[in-house]
């Protein structure tokens, strides 16, 4: 996995330049954009990291920013870092999902600690996407016939009565049922199960 | 009523009037005064009595006189002597005798009357006390019989003062050599001076002015025994007042005219005595209050409440008091005519009477007892009845319920901190819109004495004087300059956290191995650099809120404008206004003053996005244009997508103290009209076509502009 970058974001130059400086002496990869506008266009929801974002700025403000990814799909960990300390955007902010809403000038211990707090939140959700992906693709794996065993073995049915719906002998339905187990990774009805929970919705996505 | 003396010493008007009101009952008869002033002590000659005593028999045969009154020893000594011969049988009254110089004159049981206490005991055991360390006493007596006979009654008192003080008399001595012996005074001594009517050579004196040029050539602590000297430079002593002995003479005059006989009177055996103190006298030595006896009472303790609050009054009121020339007129007046306290007083109800007449209420407020005196005039401001009774009760029901809180709360806050106060609220009185009243309350331990006044009416027109004008802009640049705020925050925080991060930054990069110094430097420079911005921003904003008076420069408005937008920037992004500007180019140059027209612009705006606060962000537009208008004129114009202005409104919009805002104060409007005609130009105001209003500034260009 590469390393995660901070996202700088600000309409200041000397802001952004001085928030790399410190980032970057404090060991941190950092990437600049003067503005929403030039960051979405860069944007790369595969690249770990997390967004430092100014609230007021031309064109793009921070909260909208904020909004636009999230619309698209991605869930970058954001920490707010403004001028102005104004309540109902705070609130705006962090119900929309931020990470931490900090007000300028902050101390570097501030800053960084909800850095920290921002990239291991990204960490975590990155380690959980990549597992529902690779539980997707793996469900994806399935033959029709097998999908129709897998939704039946985790209501609980024995084999026996699995054939008896499905029209088939017991033993291919064993067969089925072992394969099932195989491509999904489980060793059990349990874990089968809670691996279909996890999907969720998504289940009911794939099939049929 | 016969004074023995003549009638210009303060004390007769004192005695005077008190005893003629305390007679006159309101319902009863009309009772005649008459008058004499027997003038003994500038007409010492022998003969003289005898040639009163002539005219005065002539004067009255044949008169009928209820009751005659004496003023001092020498009119009781004159009358008993010859009252057989002036007017038999009448029965007196004395007063400001005291109890020796009765039990000289040994009168008779129809000649009735408080004596007064005129023991100086008291008054130079004070005079001891008050500073540590005085040692001597100086005595300065005149050579009138009244004087002489004090002189007697202090050279028997000396004996029983304590030991180890050093007494000097100054008896008989002319006025300049005595003024002369007194301005030479060490400072371990005080200075006592009883009555003095005559000097050494001849002159005779109003006693009160005499002792009023002695305090002023005496470098230390003048002490006496009548309470007209206070106020002219004594510092007080043991004394009765004038008042109090008017008002004795009087009941007993009273009881005498209605048909009581003089035997069966009863009334106190002295007059009473208090400790008087001149509190600015008291604050020019230094004496420490503590010193003084339980019981004292302070005169002068404050400044009068006029004095305090007259420049403030007349700051806020503006032109539209017109007869503020006349409270004006009257303070002069009666600071160079510091005389008798009565005096003092008449002039404080003629006062009184113009603050009435210029619409300006006056009331008194006891604390402890919950009970506020109004002049007509505050009732009425108030809405209050006439007679109604008003306590603070009452006075909380008057002001508009949105003024209620803040007008509570400064009021209790004040007074808990025992700090005067000024406030403004709406008042609704009945049958009539709401009017503007200011009031000031001056703050003491127990009690408020106060001033309201009506600011509705005040036009803007008429803001002539220039320091009016600046106190006003003063004020109306603290309120933008808190409606800035966030401005200003997001100013001043871009270079501030620049500094903080770039200082943060160098420090780890010190740390490390090996020394980047070249980024280093770099830091040092960046920190530099935001440090100017920072100085510049505050540079800006002190220079846009600095008093200044009209500075005339030929100004570029473009860049006005453009410098008034980049500090509210940030205030219109936070509040989601799409600002567009359309600023005309190669436009002449505008004689005027930057701030002030960058005042105007900011006020403008402001009121534009205010409008525009309940419009979803879609629909908040701000434009500002700058465009020619005709022959040698230049517009500036502001315009929104809000509320727009109501008709009712429209014609009142520029009227100072006229808002539409809840919270406002109604004055950025008139003080903007004022500064552009100031400027020679106008400034107009009217609806858009669609949603919202447009201001528009009109200025003249300067001579020899382009065209």
């Amino acid at each position: 996995m590469t390393e995660p970058t901070v996202f700088l974001i600000d309409d200041d130059p000397a802001v952004l330049k001085a928030l790399s400086r410190l980032l970057r002496s404090a060991g941190h990869a950092v990437e600049s954009f003067e503005g929403g506008e030039a960051f979405l266009r860069a944007y790369n929801p595969e690249r770990p990291g997390c967004l430092l974002l100014d609230l007021a700025m031309p064109g793009l403000n921070g909260l909208e920013l904020q909004r636009r990814l999230a619309e698209a799909g991605g869930a970058p960990a954001i920490v707010f870092l403004t001028a102005q300390g104004d309540i109902p955007a705070s609130v705006r902010a962090m119900k929309a999902g931020a990470v931490d809403f900090l007000t300028k000038p902050a101390a570097d211990e501030t800053l960084l600690e909800a850095l920290r707090a921002a990239l291991a939140r990204d960490e975590a959700n990155r380690r959980t996407r990549h597992e529902l992906a690779g539980l997707r693709a793996r469900l994806a794996s399935l033959t029709p016939r097998e999908r129709e065993v897998l939704e039946l073995v985790v209501t609980g049915k024995l084999n026996k009565q699995i054939a008896a719906e499905l029209g088939t002998a017991e033993k291919t339905i064993k067969i089925h049922r072992a394969r099932v187990m195989a491509k999904l990774g489980a060793g059990s009805v349990a874990e089968l199960a809670r691996l279909i929970e996890r999907l969720g919705p998504d289940l009911h996505a794939h099939s049929g | 009523m016969v004074y023995g003396e003549s009638r210009l010493h303060p004390a007769v008007t004192l005695v005077d009037e008190n005893l003629r009101t305390t007679v006159q009952d309101a319902a009863g008869p009309p009772i005649e005064f008459l008058t004499e002033f027997l003038d003994v002590g500038r007409f010492p000659e022998a003969g003289y009595e005898a040639l009163l005593t002539g005219f005065l028999r002539g004067k009255y045969q044949g008169r009928h006189i209820d009751v005659m009154v004496t003023f001092g020893p020498t009119a009781l000594k004159f009358l008993l002597c010859h009252r057989g011969e002036i007017l038999p049988g009448t029965p007196m009254v004395h007063a400001v005798a005291n109890s020796t110089q009765l039990k000289a004159l040994a009168p008779p049981p129809d000649v009735v009357g408080v004596p007064i206490d005129t023991n100086p005991l008291p008054t130079l055991e004070l005079a001891l006390r008050l500073r540590p360390g005085t040692r001597r006493l100086v005595l300065a007596t005149g050579t009138s019989a009244w004087d002489r006979e004090w002189e007697q009654q202090l050279r028997e008192a000396i004996p029983r003062l304590p030991g180890g003080v050093h007494v000097e008399f100054l008896a008989g001595l002319p006025m300049e050599p005595l003024l002369e012996k007194l301005r030479g005074l060490s400072d371990d001594t005080a200075v006592f001076v009883p009555t003095f009517f005559r000097d050494g050579d001849g002159r005779s004196f109003v006693s009160s002015e005499a002792v009023a040029r002695m305090a002023a050539a005496s470098p230390v602590p003048v002490y006496g025994p009548y309470n007209t000297y206070i106020g002219k430079g004594i510092v007080g002593g043991y004394m009765p007042t004038f008042e109090d002995i008017g008002q004795q003479a009087g009941r007993i005059v009273r009881r005498l005219l209605d048909g009581e006989p003089p035997e069966a009177l009863s009334f106190p055996s002295v007059q009473r005595n208090d400790y008087r103190l001149d509190w600015r006298q008291l604050r020019r030595f230094g004496i420490d209050e503590a010193r003084l006896p339980e019981g004292s009472i302070f005169q002068f303790r404050t400044p009068t409440f006029w004095e305090a609050y007259l420049e403030r009054i007349l700051a806020v009121i503006a032109v539209g008091v017109l007869q503020a020339g006349l409270i004006a007129a009257l303070l002069i007046e009666r600071r160079s005519r510091r005389r008798a306290s009565a005096e003092l007083r008449e002039s404080e109800r003629r006062m009184n009477l113009a603050a009435d007449a210029t619409g300006v209420g006056l009331w008194f407020w006891d604390i402890v007892r919950d009970d506020i005196q109004a002049t007509p005039k505050a009732r009425e401001l108030h809405g209050v009845g006439e007679t109604e009774p008003v306590n603070f009760n009452r006075f909380l029901g008057t002001p508009h319920p949105a003024d209620l809180e803040p007008t509570r709360t400064a009021i209790e806050t004040a007074v808990a901190r025992q700090e005067d106060y000024e406030i403004q609220y709406r008042v609704s009185r009945p049958g009539d819109e709401l009017r503007w009243i200011v009031t000031l309350g001056q703050v003491e331990p127990g009690s408020v004495l106060g001033v309201s006044f009506d600011v509705t009416a005040r036009k803007s027109a008429e803001f002539a004087a220039e320091r009016h004008r600046a106190e006003l802009l003063r004020v109306t640049r603290a309120g933008l300059l808190g409606q800035l705020s966030g401005a200003i925050a997001h100013e001043l925080n871009q270079p501030l956290t620049a500094i903080l991060a770039n200082a943060q930054a160098a420090q780890r990069l010190l740390g490390r191995e090996p020394l980047d110094l070249e980024e280093i430097r770099d830091v040092f420079k960046d920190i530099i650099e935001q440090d100017q911005r920072a100085v510049e921003v505050i540079r800006r904003l002190r220079a846009l809120f600095r008093e200044g008076s009209l500075q005339r420069q030929a100004l570029d408005l473009n860049e006005v404008v453009r410098e008034v937008l980049r500090l509210v920037h940030s205030d219109l992004l936070t509040r989601h206004v799409a600002v567009s500007v359309d600023l005309a180019d190669g436009l002449p140059k505008v004689p005027g003053d930057r701030v002030q027209l960058q005042q105007v612009l900011l006020n403008l705006i402001v009121n534009a996005c205010e409008s525009m606060d309940a419009h979803p962000p879609d629909r908040c537009a701000l434009t500002v244009r700058s465009l020619r208008q005709g022959a040698g004129e230049i517009a500036v114009e502001v315009a929104d997508s809000g509320r727009g202005i109501a008709s009712p409104a429209m014609g009142r919009l520029f009227e100072p103290f006229f808002t539409t805002k809840p919270q406002g104060m109604g004055m950025g409007l008139a003080i903007s009209r004022f500064i552009v005609e100031a400027h020679g130009g106008r400034l107009v105001a009217s609806n858009n076509e669609g949603p919202g209003a447009r201001f528009r500034i009109v200025l003249p260009a300067g001579e020899g502009a382009e065209p």
